[in-house]
């Protein structure tokens, strides 16, 4: 059968695989939004398999309150996105030398 | 299903805040543009009421309400009147630069709101759930108010930093939450004290992982080194009336985030935090305290100085004991006090088209207005940890409490650092004082409550060196409960 | 047995998607991965008996927000091909640190760690429960604190945007007096030091 250990991998290998985008897509701000979505989605699959293994509803609540979350989150990074690009024509991190970190 | 409704009384803050927020939108879609400056004067209201209600709920006894997840008591009425009032201070200080910078202020002020709303939920959370939501409440108004200033791409620079920094530190933390939900089977914090106490379902691996990440997610809120990269970057990117915003109220809350977590749910961890703890806040300390002596940019030298600050709070939580947390709300309230004193300096000194930035910009401040002058070199005495400072009472009130527990090397080198931060503090009282002005002409403060306000920031900050006692025993009783 | 297949078909594909979504130099394409991502776990969370949250992954998720980001993706027509350089240098850093942590966290997963959990088989609920009526029943009534401040982050959510992407006609020619008198020498007029022509 299926175990707990096994969706946990999952999560947990979602959330490197997020955090490494983050990483190596420094360039791209759009791919470094999506790897925000893919850690959200490794969090949301980790409470909903604890959730359902310890048969209590409770995590599942956590996880409808992510999803609306990220949904209001996503909306306002790209609107900052819009107009970061309405000024530069470009979303390109190393575009971005303005700041020196 | 039996089901009781909750009572709602102890979240009047919240409802309050809540019902003006709406108002204020509603008041502002429906005025024509010469009106609006009325929005002004009710976010004020707002503000100044609630910390009103705030001060008069002070001294109830603590209430736990919503199935658990919410609590009022000395310690959350506390922070949330210094939020209160803090933000009602940073408007003061701002009014003139958002008009004259043609930001556009009902979006201003509405964000603000929401922001404080958010501080507000966070402080009384007592489940996770509440904890995550106050945090993104309070954030996300903050992303967008820096990206406000609509022709500056400086500003959307810092914004979208701001913004990926904090989505990866709510990761961390979500990601610390889900394994301590697996862990303790529940993310009410008072669930999860019992389920310690029992500790035959908890798993300690799963436990010490979840206190990590999350740990980590609330380091990066407040800027604590390793997660400081983007606190200096965002200060000065930001236009300066929101780099006021940001460096003052959220730090108050992110403070609660963080005792939230460690000292309130997971005290049980109390070895494993303390050794994380100890290593970040020695971190936090050099970082801040060398960097910030080669810095040009002002609001620069402040971030750096902030996360040097932040390395001197965390000795508090260090310490694990109630004096030591008390210690650190204490030196938190005051950084606070300090910080809002300096950049609302820098704010109210820039004008339309100028920036006040660099450090060569207050040079001779004291002949152009001796008075603001006099209110920084206060202000900046206190950061400086000069006697008898209300900063310096902060520093000794962590150390001290270090010292109680036995832990003296610790002490020491915070002081080391702390004369080292000194040196940066007073080369601006040097430049303000002791060099030609770069322009002669004299700064005049336009509006009469921003001069009344700096002179109340200012004189606030000597007069809690002189009489610290009534905070610092305020801030020990929130945490003796 | 079946479930495991699918479980492993499935969880596979997720994470081949994932990988997909953080290499690709294409936004467009990079958003598409995602897409397939969120139906891959939307039929993990299936197998985990959580169907609301399944359907509301695709609903919201794929149905709204995706949307959202193919919007923004086309909108901004990006110039592909200036992303593509310098791809390959926090590689080395990024696999490294992600192994590192993806090690630890899959050692702390193992069912050992995780006491009586780790030997559980995945819960077959009765034929009569219904998830959405589970959920449904806990949001509206402990949770209601919760539901009202997710109300309000969906409210700053539309403020926060209309504020930042809203323009004001700036078209009329105001005369900018501030930026008149505030103009110097040095603004206007460029001396330019030129080679004698010989």
């Amino acid at each position: 059968m299926v175990t707990l250990t096994d969706y946990l991998i999952v999560g947990a290998i979602l959330f490197g695989l997020s955090l490494a985008g983050m990483i190596i897509n420094r360039k791209n701000l759009i791919i470094v939004l999506m790897s925000v979505e893919l850690m959200l989605l490794a969090v949301n699959m980790n409470f909903i398999a604890f959730s359902s293994f310890l048969q209590d509803p409770r995590g599942q609540i956590f996880v409808f309150f992510i999803l609306a979350v990220a949904a209001a989150e996503t909306a306002i990074g790209l609107a900052i996105l819009i107009i970061l690009f309405r000024h530069r024509q470009s979303i390109n991190v190393t575009d971005l030398d303005t700041l020196k970190g | 299903m039996n089901f009781t409704p909750p009572d709602f009384f102890p979240a009047i803050l919240e409802m309050l805040t809540l019902g003006m927020t709406c108002l204020v939108m509603l008041v502002y879609l429906f005025l024509d543009q010469k009106n609006r400056g009325i929005t002004y004067f009710l976010t004020q209201i707002t503000l100044l009421g609630t910390a009103v209600v705030a001060i008069s709920l002070h001294g109830s006894p603590e209430v736990i309400t919503f199935d658990g997840s919410f609590i009022l008591n000395s310690q959350a009425i506390l922070l949330k009147i210094f939020i209160l009032l803090s933000v009602s201070f940073v408007l003061m200080y701002s009014r003139t630069y958002i008009r004259e910078n043609d930001i556009l202020h009902g979006e201003f002020y509405l964000l603000v709101l929401f922001s404080v709303l958010g501080m507000e939920v966070l402080v009384s959370a007592y489940s996770f759930l509440t904890l995550y939501l106050g945090l993104e409440i309070f954030s996300l108004p903050l992303y967008a108010l820096i990206a406000l200033k609509g022709n500056k791409p400086v500003c959307q620079e810092a914004a979208i930093k701001y913004f990926i920094m904090g989505a990866i530190a709510s990761g961390f933390l979500l990601y610390g939450i889900s394994l301590i939900y697996g862990a303790c089977q529940s993310f009410n914090i008072h669930e999860i004290i019992s389920m310690m106490s029992l500790s035959i379902h908890t798993e300690p691996l799963l436990l010490t992982l979840g206190l990590v990440f999350m740990s980590a997610g609330a380091l990066f809120k407040l800027g604590i080194a390793p997660f400081h990269m983007w606190v200096p970057d965002v200060y000065e990117g930001s236009p300066n009336a929101m780099t006021l915003l940001i460096a003052t109220a959220p730090k108050l809350a992110g403070f609660a985030l963080l005792t939230h977590i460690l000292v309130e749910a997971l005290p049980v961890l109390f070895p494993q935090w303390q050794y994380l703890l100890i290593a970040v806040a020695l971190l936090s300390m050099a970082v801040g305290n060398i960097i910030a002596i080669v810095q040009d940019n002002i609001k620069r030298m402040l971030a750096y100085s902030s996360i040097a600050n932040m390395g001197y709070m965390l000795l508090g939580l260090i310490a694990g004991t109630p004096r030591g947390y008390g210690a650190a709300l204490f030196y938190m309230i005051i950084y606070v006090v300090m910080s809002l004193g300096a950049f609302g300096v820098i704010t109210m000194l820039s004008r339309k088209g100028f920036e006040l930035e660099k450090v060569d910009d207050f040079k001779g401040l004291n002949t152009r207005n001796p008075w603001l002058a006099f209110m920084m070199l206060l202000i900046l005495f206190s950061m400086a940890g000069v006697p008898p400072s209300a900063g310096f009472f902060a520093k000794v009130g962590v150390l001290e409490a270090l010292v109680k527990v036995n832990i003296v090397w610790l002490p020491a080198v915070a002081l080391v650092f702390a004369i080292i931060g000194a040196y940066y503090y007073l080369r601006v009282v040097k430049v303000m004082y002791f060099d030609e002005p770069l322009e002669k002409t004299p700064v005049i403060l336009e509006s009469f409550d921003t001069q009344l306000a700096i002179s109340i920031n200012g004189l606030a900050v000597f007069f809690l060196g002189l009489f610290p006692t009534t905070l610092i025993e305020l801030c020990q009783q929130a945490f003796l409960a | 047995m079946i479930e495991k297949l699918i479980f492993y078909v499935f969880a596979a594909l997720l994470i081949g998607s994932a990988t997909m979504v953080i290499v690709s130099r294409q936004s467009v394409r990079a958003a598409f991965f995602l897409i397939v991502a969120f139906c891959a776990s939307a039929v993990l969370w299936m197998l985990l008996s959580a169907e609301f949250l399944a359907l509301l992954l695709i609903f919201v998720y794929v149905g709204a927000v995706m949307t959202l980001f193919m919007f923004v993706v086309m909108m901004l027509n990006l110039d592909q091909e200036s992303l593509q350089e310098k791809f390959v240098r926090y590689l080395p850093f990024a696999v490294l640190l992600v192994a590192l942590m993806v090690g630890v966290l899959v050692y702390a997963m193992k069912p050992g760690h995780l006491g009586e959990l780790g030997l559980a088989i995945s819960p077959h609920p009765s034929a009569d429960y219904s998830n959405t009526k589970a959920l449904g029943l806990l949001l509206y009534t402990h949770y209601v604190y919760a539901f009202e401040l997710a109300a309000v982050i969906l409210l700053i959510a539309i403020v926060a945007a209309i504020g930042l992407t809203h323009r004001e006609k700036s078209r009329n020619k105001r005369q900018r007096i501030d930026a008149q008198l505030a103009a110097t020498k040095a603004d206007r007029l460029q001396i330019l030091q030129l080679e004698a022509e010989k």
